[in-house]
């Protein structure tokens, strides 16, 4: 595929998948809550709707409140075109560490933003996700670094093309997918970390970030989030992948999609059924990440 | 031993190390129960493998008692006293899971001189290592019975790698003893808490007479 047709044929999928994924999740969880939810379709209508509002701005509030929504968009957009998330290959050949950079970029403009307008649940906020991402940075840094060695390359096209199988793979996987998996969750604000379906303000994390947005911006920001989770879920649906075998383009897009899916079920029973962990309890969590990472990294570097 | 089962050895030693940073007693006991389970597995599939029947004999008997009836054991026990959370004892656990992945990531360094004895010495070492770090680093004596099974485990992971295991009495013997004492551990566990109302050893050394 060249340059063109494959960077079209990502930007396709950035714009239409994401609220897609976002709904079917809501609806899930309505469903096993035995309420009827609304339609999958309804981020949709109510990005449109943001979109076409006016907006409220705090009169303190400087150029950062203003830019941080595009910038958290930009660097959501650009690290899309990097992981290779839909099973063929990615329109810019991303590096492991410019992506976690790139994402790391996006959370600190995000703090910036909520500590912008001087209200205490951004701030509050904003230091709940600096503390939770210190955690989880190097959780995922260790699962993808293994999976770099494992590769002999730190280019994300390269490090997630099944080669050939060997059986430390099989121990080494499923301890990268561990890593992975909590390291989302928590980046994402999902359930064992934080409620994303809370109205109580002083235990949000995410949702108090952006209590200040309304409008236009928070449709970006909103939809920005969205696109993180599919992208992010489409990494973990690579390395799975990684053990099958090669599969031709438009089978491996599909396996892709519906592995995605199935990490969506997944958050949806995890949040259906799991409660929120006390705040100080998350480090405990998040260690076993940390350590399942840096146990993948030694079993790689033990077998050269 | 075949290197197609290391991914097996390697899941038993990691299932010991996440039972290090578990803080809730029911799932570390149905961590050691699938360790346990995974270690009589794998002594039935080396037995099949290399034609010992006493192998296949121990590793089912293991897998049976050891593997499902110890843990289903300890947590009524766990149950019936009342207790769900052991916090650490030193150190935080998260802190001690990181502790104790260095020791491991030590040992791994020292594999290239490992390979003139035994390449299956390593994974041994480091189950009797992490059950140590079981043993000392926490408050009920629960836990610590689960660290002595955790070491007794490294011991027999040993035996069963080796080229010429044990007779299978002495192994039968081992695990009949290994039952016994959980059994009285867990009878001295009702005592203790009868007697002072919790199961935490800290406690108790003040209580010398």
């Amino acid at each position: 595929m060249n340059f063109l047709t494959s960077l079209l044929f990502y930007l396709a999928n950035i714009l239409l998948l994401p609220p897609l994924l976002i709904g079917l999740i809501r609806t899930g969880k309505a469903r096993l809550q035995n309420r009827r939810g609304p339609s999958p379709l309804q981020v949709y209508y109510d990005l449109y709707k943001l979109m076409r509002k006016g907006e409220t701005i705090s009169q303190t509030a400087g150029w950062n409140f203003l830019y941080s929504p595009y910038i958290i968009l930009a660097v959501s957009i650009s690290v899309a075109l990097m992981i290779p998330w839909t099973g063929t290959s990615s329109p810019i050949p991303g590096d492991l560490f410019l992506v976690i950079y790139l994402l790391a970029l996006g959370k600190f403009a995000s703090g910036l933003a909520a500590l912008d307008t001087g209200s205490s649940f951004g701030a509050i906020a904003a230091s709940r996700e600096a503390a939770v991402s210190v955690q989880s940075e190097p959780a995922m840094i260790l699962a993808l670094t293994a999976l770099a060695v494992q590769a002999h390359s730190s280019s994300l096209s390269l490090m997630l093309t099944p080669g050939h199988f060997n059986p430390t793979l099989l121990l080494m996987i499923p301890l990268a997918l561990i890593a992975l998996g909590l390291s989302i969750l928590a980046d994402l604000s999902r359930m064992p970390v934080d409620d994303p379906a809370t109205h109580l303000e002083l235990t949000m994390i995410h949702e108090a970030l952006i209590l200040e947005y309304s409008g236009r911006r928070l449709a970006l920001i909103e939809y920005a989030s969205a696109l993180r989770t599919t992208f992010l879920f489409g990494l973990m649906a690579q390395v799975i992948m990684l053990l099958l075998h090669p599969f031709p383009p438009l089978l491996a897009y599909f396996l892709s999609l519906g592995l995605i899916g199935v990490c969506g079920l997944f958050v949806v029973v995890m949040e259906t059924t799991l409660v929120k962990l006390r705040w100080r309890r998350i480090p405990n969590l998040l260690s076993f990440a940390i350590t399942s990472g840096a146990l993948a990294c030694l079993i790689v570097a033990m077998r050269g | 031993m075949h290197s197609s089962l290391d991914p097996v050895v390697g899941a038993i030693v990691l299932l010991a190390l996440w039972m290090v940073g578990i803080t809730n007693l029911p799932s570390k006991m149905a961590l050691y129960g699938l360790q346990t389970a995974g270690l009589g597995i794998l002594a039935v599939w080396i037995g099949v493998h290399h034609h010992e029947p006493a192998l296949i004999i121990a590793g089912t008997a293991v897998a049976l008692l050891k593997g499902i009836g110890v843990p289903i054991y300890l947590t009524r026990v766990v149950r019936i006293i009342g207790c769900r959370r052991d916090e650490g004892l030193l150190l935080a656990p998260p802190l001690l899971l990181f502790l104790t992945m260095a020791i491991l990531g030590a040992l791994a360094l020292l594999q290239p001189f490992a390979k003139e004895y035994s390449a299956d010495l390593l994974p041994s070492i480091g189950l009797i290592l992490v059950g140590m770090t079981l043993m000392i680093s926490r408050r009920l004596a629960v836990s610590q019975i689960v660290g002595f099974l955790v070491i007794e485990n490294g011991i027999f992971y040993y035996t069963i790698s080796q080229p010429h295991s044990m007779p299978l009495v002495v192994d039968l013997g081992v695990l009949l003893d290994v039952l016994v004492g959980v059994m009285l551990a867990g009878a001295l566990m009702f005592q203790i808490s009868d007697s002072f109302e919790h199961i935490d050893v800290t406690e108790l050394k003040r209580l010398r007479g």
